[in-house]
């Protein structure tokens, strides 16, 4: 059986003063404990190991509303204000866990996109704001594919986070849900003729099942 | 009530549905723009142009948007937007995808008399959702260019 390489390449430098008390095997055991047993056959360099584990250990206290990460109760007493800018302050700190591997342009683009989706004017009360652990598969998407080009950030009634990408007419689309699942969906033009994919998988799988449709043009600078 | 064929429906939909660029430009609507909620009963809300018998296309456009607005409490300095569509092309998009029983409907009340439900729509079809975004609601109305 062939060996699928997942790499973050070597633009990530290790950080020198991170901890690490797990040997690079048991990192590699937990980070395929995490995938499917179809996985198994997935090598990941030790960079990636280190940044999917720094993004696994984050624990986020619960704060000020009711929002845990996957469930969204409004509570009484707390404003959307509140609820909202608890959402966005639980991922910025989600990110700042992994920020020393991120571009700081990038980062902070993120950080001003979240802040925008979550505009309480344009906010309705019966949706969730950003899952926590729907960012977390973002980001580590984000981590192992390192787009040149950043996403437009949008966010589904559920708390879902969505990445999307434009290169003349044609669209990529990732929409992020908990556990590293992600629903994609890609629009090319070839010939004035629409060519469309959709599908769900995860993050680890994502560049075999969107290889054929040639998205590295979505993910590189423009001159 | 059914909405003739050659009419038209518009959706509002919130930034976070709209589909932008890192630089925040915006290029049309998400196909999340089209997913139903559970609170939304399988229909999708939208809200029918020509019920306002203006002299133009433009001008129902802006008396949809001004009633919408009131109905809803969308202030003029949202960010949000709106889709428009037309009912032909919506039902025909829909049976391409197998979807041959949705509808148009007129369900206007007192306090949003223009409004509008899509029927039938299939829950979670992500191909058509995409064909809705992409193809059939691609005139977008930024809400603050609308005075």
């Amino acid at each position: 059986m062939s060996k699928e390489i997942i790499s973050t390449g070597s633009s990530y430098g290790i950080n020198q003063n991170t901890n690490i008390v797990s040997s690079f095997q048991n990192i590699k055991d937990n980070l395929l404990k995490q995938t499917s047993s179809s996985y198994s056959n997935l090598e990941v360099s030790p960079q990636t190991a280190q940044i999917f584990e720094q993004i696994n250990d984050l624990q986020i206290e619960p704060s000020l509303s009711s929002f845990t990460g996957e469930t969204f109760t409004r509570a009484g007493k707390h404003s959307i204000n509140e609820i909202l800018f608890d959402a966005c302050a639980n991922v910025k700190i989600l990110t700042s866990a992994v920020s020393m591997h991120l571009n700081p342009k990038l980062r902070k683009n993120l950080f001003d996109q979240v802040d925008l989706i979550h505009d309480s004017e344009d906010w309705d009360e019966d949706d969730a704001p950003v899952k926590k652990l729907s960012f977390q598969s973002f980001l580590r998407w984000l981590l192992l594919a390192s787009p040149e080009r950043g996403p437009g950030l949008g966010l589904t009634s559920s708390g879902n986070l969505i990445a999307a990408w434009i290169d003349n007419q044609d669209r990529l689309i990732l929409e992020f849900s908990p556990n590293d699942i992600v629903k994609w969906i890609v629009t090319t033009h070839i010939d004035d003729e629409i060519e469309r994919g959709t599908g769900r998988t995860k993050i680890l799988r994502l560049p075999t099942v969107l290889a054929p449709y040639e998205v590295d043009k979505f993910f590189n600078k423009k001159d | 009530m059914g909405i003739p064929n050659d009419n038209h429906v518009l959706r509002h939909v919130p930034l976070k549905k709209l589909f932008r660029d890192d630089e925040g430009n915006i290029h049309g609507l998400l196909p999340q723009a089209f997913e139903l909620r559970p609170q939304d009963n399988k229909k999708l809300s939208v809200n029918w142009l020509e019920y306002f018998e203006e002299a133009t296309h433009q001008d129902n456009i802006e008396s949809t948007i001004k009633a919408l607005r009131l109905s809803r409490g969308i202030k003029n300095s949202s960010n949000c937007a709106y889709g428009v569509g037309n009912i032909e092309a919506i039902k025909d998009t829909c049976k391409s995808h197998g979807a041959t029983k949705v509808d148009v409907v007129h369900s206007g009340n007192k306090g949003n008399k223009s409004h509008s439900s899509i029927i039938r729509l299939p829950e979670d079809d992500l191909s058509l959702m995409t064909s809705l975004a992409e193809e059939i609601f691609t005139e977008v109305i930024n809400n603050k260019s609308i005075p």
